[in-house]
C-alpha cells in the first residue's frame, strides 16, 4: 500500500522536518546496507531521536498498512536492512544519546543508535568494557548488533550479544511501546529479550538497550603464531579446542589478506612470507594468562608455527588488532567489490573445510582469502569481484551457496554472526524444514501479527518442500 | 482419576509406561505417562488432542512447585525415559542429548573427554536436561559460567498439535534462525515439549580447591564478600550461609569453589587465603565433594519451600538488610521459620522455609511487604514449592510483555493443551 499524503504530513509533522526523508536523492543513500549486491530504495525514511518518536511514526505506518524495515548504521552484510518496495525505512542516526551508566551495577542503558566502540570508550575509564567487538565497531550501532545478534573475535570467550542485553524498549509493528528496560538477570516469564536479539528486524524495533559492562581483565596477552601454511594455522585451532584451552579470541587470516592489509592503512606488522597467522589473544589474571600463551605457543609450535611472538607493548596490540579488524576494509584494494561468508562449521573439521570453500572459489575463476573467527568455526571466505561484471557476480552468488551448502551438510549453518537477512533466506531450507520455519513464523506472527515487519527477511517466503520441487534435494537434513 | 484419561492411554501405551503421580503433595493422582521414544512423546500428545484434555509436561517432577499448579490437568506427561546422549563431541566441546537423560549421567559421560557442564545443581541424579532447560535452571556455578540459556545451543521440540521442530543446532555459534531455544528456557512445558538439547561444555578443572571461612556478623560478612568480588580470582561458586542456630563469634559461612588450571588455582588460593587467613583449605576429591556437599545444601535440594530474592549483584547488601528487618517483623517472623543462603556475587539471597501446609493471610501480606521494599532498588522475590494457591500471588504482578507471552504461548499451543495456568507471569 502507498503511503498517502496526510500520512506523509503527520510524518513530518511528528519527527519535524530532519526527521523525514523522502526525496529522491535522499532515498538513495539508504537503498542497501553493507550486502550492496541488493538494493532498493525505500519509499521514504524516518529517522526518529526518540522511543516516543519512533511509535509515533510506527502507529501511522501501521494505520497505513505500509512494511517497515529498521537500519542502524547500515555495516550489515546479509541484506537486513534492504529496504522493501514502497516501504518505510526507520533510522537510528538520531537517536546516539546515552541515557544512564551506572559503573556500579555495570550497565549502561543507550539508545539504539550508539556506536559499538563509543559504548566501550565511555566507561574505559572506570575500567569496564562492552565486550561485543564486531570488525565494524567503529560505525556499526548497538542496536543494530542487537538485530543480528553480532559477535567478534572476542566473543570466543565473552559470547555474542545476546549475553550482554540485559534490557530493551521495543516499539511494536502496531505502533506501541514494550519496555523491558530494566536490566534483567532472570527473565519474568518468557525470556522476551532472548528471543527478540538476532531477530533481524522482524519483531520490533529496538529503541533503547540496556547493556551489560564488563570488567576490563587484569592482564592481557596478545600472540601472533606464524604458519608455512593455512592448513598448519587450522590443525592448531582445532588442537587449542580439542585440549580445552581458553583464550579470548584466535583468529586466523591467510596469505591475501596479509597481503592486503600489509598494503593499507591497516598495516599491521603480519610477516608478508607468511601463509597463514593465527592471532590469538588471552585475558584474564597474570597467571592465567602466562599459563594460557604457555600453551599456545606449544600447540602452534607443534603445528609447524615457524615463529610465535608477543605483542611487546600496547601499540603492537592494538597495531595486530587494527590490522584484523580492517581486513575487509584493506580488502578493497584487492577488488572493487567484496562477497563474504559467515558459515559456521564444527571445529574438528576447520582445515578440510577451508580447503573446501578454497576449491570451491579456484573452480569458478574467483579469488577466495581468508580471515575468521576460527576459535568459533565461524569461517568468513571472502571473495572478490567486480559488481559490474554479471558473469562474474553469478558465479559468486553460486559459489557462494554451495560454500554454505557444503557446510551444513558436514554439521555447520547458514551464518554466524551476520545474519540471515535477504542474502541466505531461501538456504534457510538446507537448515530447516518447513516444520522448524513454522514454529519460528508461529512467534512472529505472536509479535507481529500482520508480518509488516522486514517482511522478506530470514524466513523463507515459499515453503522449502515447495522451493525445493524446484532445484535437487537439500542437504544435511537428518534428524 | 478420570477413567475416560485412563482408558485412552492404555490403549496407546503398555503398562509399564503408564503409572501414577501427583501434580503436589496434596493434589488428585493423575496418570502419569512416561513414552521411551519421540513417537511415543507424539503419541501421547495426540491422546490429549484428541480427548480435549489438558497435560502437564514433566520429566522427573522436582521442579513441578517452582510454578503455580495447573489449572487444569488430565495427565501428566514425562520425558524422564526419553533419555541418552545422542552425540558428544570431545573434540568440539559440544553436547546433544535426549530430554530424560539426568545431569548426573551427562555429567559422568562428558568428564570420560575431559569436559563439565553447567548448571551444578543439586540431586542431578533427580534432573532431567528437558527438565533444568524447562526450568531455567542455574547452579551456584552461575557465577563462574552465567545462566544456562548461554549455553543451550539448540532444540528439537514437538508443538501441542504434533509438529516436530528444531531450533539452533549444535555449534557453539550460529545465528540461524530465530533463538527459539532462549524462549523455551524458563518456559515450564507451557510451549512445547522439549525433546533433545544441545549444550556447550566447559573444561572440567584440572585441580579444585574449595575454601570455608566465618565472618561473625553481617557488617563482617560483607566487607568480606565485597573482597572476594574484587579479587584477581574466578571462583566457580562463592556462598555464604548464616549458621542456624550461630555460633559465639561465628553468624556466616563462606564457602568459596575454585578450579581450573594448576598454577591458576594455587595462585587463586593464595589470594584467598589472605583474604580469609586461618581459612579451611581443601583440595582434589575433599575439596570436590566439598563443593557437592555444599551444593546438595542450595537452592533447588529439597522439595521443601523456599524464597528466592534477586537483585542486581551491587545491591546485595541492600536486600539482605531488607531482608533480615522483613524477617524480625512480627508478621514474617510468625510465619516463616527460614536458613538463608545467600550467592553475593549473583545478588541473589535463598531463604528456605519451614515446610507447611498453608501460609496465612498473614504471611501473604509479609510476602508483599517484602516485595514491595526491595522493588525500590529493582529487585524482587520469588516463592518455589509454596502452597499451591499462594505461588501465584508470590510472584507479583504480571511483568512488561505479559500480554505479548499470552499470544506467543496461544500461538504455539492454540488448543491449550499444555500446562494451562501453570505459568504464574501471566494469567
Amino acid at each position: 500500500m502507498a503511503l498517502s499524503g496526510t500520512a506523509r504530513n503527520e510524518l513530518k509533522r511528528l519527527l519535524g522536518p530532519r526527521g523525514v526523508v523522502d526525496s529522491p536523492i535522499g532515498r538513495l543513500a539508504y537503498e542497501s546496507d553493507g550486502l550492496a549486491l541488493i538494493h532498493q530504495a525505500p519509499e521514504i525514511v524516518l529517522l526518529p531521536r526518540n522511543t516516543a518518536e519512533c511509535a509515533g511514526a510506527m502507529s501511522v505506518l501501521a494505520s497505513e498498512g505500509v512494511p517497515v524495515v529498521g537500519r542502524g548504521a547500515g555495516t550489515g552484510l546479509s541484506g537486513g536492512a534492504t529496504p522493501v518496495e514502497g516501504g518505510a525505512l526507520i533510522a537510528t542516526a538520531r537517536m546516539r544519546d546515552v541515557l544512564e551508566l551506572n559503573v556500579v551495577d555495570r550497565y549502561a542503558r543507550v539508545q539504539a543508535g550508539v556506536v559499538n566502540v563509543d559504548l566501550t570508550q565511555m566507561c574505559a575509564e572506570h575500567g569496564l568494557f562492552y565486550a561485543p567487538d564486531p570488525s565494524s565497531q567503529q560505525a556499526c550501532t548497538i542496536g543494530g548488533n542487537v538485530g543480528e545478534n553480532s559477535g567478534g573475535p572476542h566473543c570466543f570467550k565473552y559470547g555474542a550479544t545476546t549475553r550482554h542485553v540485559l534490557g530493551l524498549v521495543i516499539v511494536r509493528a502496531d505502533g506501541s511501546i514494550l519496555d523491558l528496560s530494566e536490566p534483567q538477570y532472570e527473565p519474568q516469564g518468557y525470556d522476551l529479550i532472548g528471543t527478540f536479539v538476532g531477530s533481524e528486524g522482524t519483531l520490533g524495533i529496538a529503541t533503547e538497550v540496556t547493556v551489560r559492562l564488563t570488567q576490563k581483565p587484569a592482564a592481557i596477552e596478545t600472540l601472533l603464531a606464524v604458519f608455512p601454511s593455512l592448513d598448519g594455522a587450522c590443525d592448531a585451532t582445532s588442537d587449542l579446542i580439542a585440549a580445552r584451552i581458553e583464550p579470548s579470541a584466535i583468529e586466523i587470516l591467510d596469505k591475501l589478506t596479509i597481503e592486503a592489509v600489509e598494503a593499507s592503512v591497516f598495516r599491521a606488522g603480519y610477516p608478508k612470507d607468511a601463509e597463514a597467522v593465527l592471532l590469538v589473544e588471552a585475558e584474564g589474571s597474570e597467571v592465567e594468562v602466562a599459563s594460557t600463551v604457555r600453551d599456545v605457543t606449544r600447540i602452534a609450535r607443534a603445528r609447524g608455527a615457524i615463529e610465535v611472538r608477543s605483542a611487546r607493548s600496547d601499540s603492537e596490540r592494538k597495531k595486530l588488532w587494527a590490522g584484523r579488524k580492517g581486513a575487509f576494509g584493506a580488502m578493497g584494494r584487492i577488488a572493487p567489490d567484496l562477497y563474504v561468508a559467515d558459515v559456521c562449521v564444527p571445529r574438528t573439521r576447520l582445515k578440510e573445510l577451508v580447503r573446501e570453500t578454497t576449491r570451491i572459489a579456484k573452480e569458478k575463476g574467483l579469488k577466495l582469502a581468508n580471515v575468521f573467527h576460527a576459535g568459533d568455526g565461524n569461517l568468513h571466505p571472502n571473495i572478490s569481484y567486480d559488481r559490474r561484471n554479471p558473469d562474474e557476480v553469478e558465479r559468486v552468488l553460486t559459489a557462494g551457496r554451495e560454500i554454505m551448502a557444503l557446510c551444513v551438510a558436514a554439521g555447520g549453518s547458514l551464518t554466524g554472526e551476520h545474519g540471515v537477512g535477504l542474502e541466505k533466506r531461501d538456504e534457510m531450507c538446507l537448515v530447516f524444514n518447513d516444520d522448524d520455519l513454522r514454529a519460528m513464523t508461529l512467534v512472529r506472527e505472536a509479535w507481529d501479527p500482520e508480518r509488516r515487519l522486514n517482511p522478506g527477511k530470514l524466513l523463507p517466503i515459499r515453503g522449502c518442500r515447495e522451493a525445493r520441487g524446484a532445484h535437487a534435494p537439500s542437504v544435511g537434513h537428518g534428524r | 482419576m478420570n477413567s475416560g484419561v485412563l482408558q485412552a492411554l492404555e490403549s496407546s501405551f503398555g503398562g509399564d509406561q503408564l503409572s501414577a503421580s501427583r501434580l503436589c503433595g496434596d493434589g488428585p493422582e493423575l496418570p502419569l505417562v512416561t513414552p521411551n521414544s519421540r513417537e511415543g512423546i507424539l503419541e501421547a500428545l495426540s491422546v490429549a488432542r484428541r480427548g480435549g484434555w489438558s497435560i502437564v509436561v514433566t520429566g522427573l517432577g522436582s521442579k513441578l512447585g517452582w510454578t503455580r499448579t495447573a489449572r487444569r490437568a488430565d495427565f501428566l506427561l514425562s520425558t524422564r525415559r526419553h533419555a541418552g546422549v545422542v552425540a558428544y563431541e570431545p573434540g568440539d566441546g559440544t553436547l546433544t542429548a535426549r530430554a530424560g537423560t539426568t545431569l548426573a549421567e551427562l555429567a559422568s559421560h562428558v568428564a570420560s573427554g575431559g569436559h563439565g557442564l553447567t548448571p551444578d545443581v543439586p540431586r542431578p541424579e533427580r534432573a532431567t536436561l528437558g527438565g533444568v532447560i524447562g526450568a531455567a535452571q542455574s547452579g551456584s556455578d552461575r557465577l563462574r559460567y552465567g545462566p544456562l540459556r548461554d549455553h543451550v545451543l539448540g532444540l528439537e521440540f514437538a508443538l501441542s498439535d504434533g509438529t516436530l521442530a528444531k531450533c539452533g543446532g549444535r555449534l557453539v555459534k550460529n545465528v540461524t534462525g530465530y533463538d527459539l531455544q532462549r524462549l523455551f528456557c524458563g518456559s515450564h512445558g507451557t510451549l512445547g515439549v522439549i525433546l533433545e538439547a544441545s549444550l556447550r561444555l566447559f573444561p572440567l578443572p584440572e585441580e579444585e580447591c574449595s575454601i570455608t571461612a566465618v565472618a561473625s556478623d553481617n557488617a563482617q560478612m560483607l566487607q568480606l564478600a565485597g573482597k572476594v568480588l574484587a579479587a584477581d580470582a574466578r571462583p566457580i561458586s562463592f556462598s555464604v550461609a548464616r549458621l542456624d542456630p550461630p555460633h559465639a563469634h561465628a553468624q556466616w559461612m563462606f564457602a568459596v569453589r575454585l578450579g581450573g588450571r594448576r598454577e591458576v588455582v594455587v595462585a587463586e588460593r593464595a589470594i584467598l587465603s589472605s583474604i580469609f587467613p586461618g581459612a579451611l583449605v581443601q583440595h582434589g576429591s575433599e575439596a570436590r565433594s566439598d563443593a557437592g556437599a555444599l551444593r546438595d545444601r542450595g537452592f533447588g535440594a529439597s522439595d521443601g519451600p523456599m524464597l528466592r530474592v534477586e537483585i542486581r549483584p551491587a545491591q546485595f547488601a541492600f536486600a539482605l538488610g531488607v531482608l533480615d528487618e522483613w524477617l524480625r517483623a512480627p508478621g514474617a517472623s510468625s510465619e516463616f521459620r527460614p536458613r538463608v543462603w545467600c550467592e553475593p556475587g549473583l545478588g541473589q539471597i535463598d531463604v528456605a522455609l519451614l515446610p507447611r501446609a498453608d501460609l496465612g493471610d498473614q504471611a501473604v501480606k509479609a510476602l508483599a511487604q517484602l516485595r514491595s521494599a526491595l522493588a525500590v532498588k529493582g529487585g524482587r522475590v520469588r516463592l518455589f514449592n509454596g502452597p499451591r494457591e499462594f505461588v501465584h500471588e508470590s510472584h507479583g504482578a504480571a511483568p512488561a510483555g505479559a500480554q505479548l507471552m499470552q499470544s506467543i504461548r496461544d500461538r504455539l499451543d492454540p488448543a491449550r493443551v499444555l500446562a494451562t495456568g501453570r505459568f504464574p507471569e501471566f494469567p
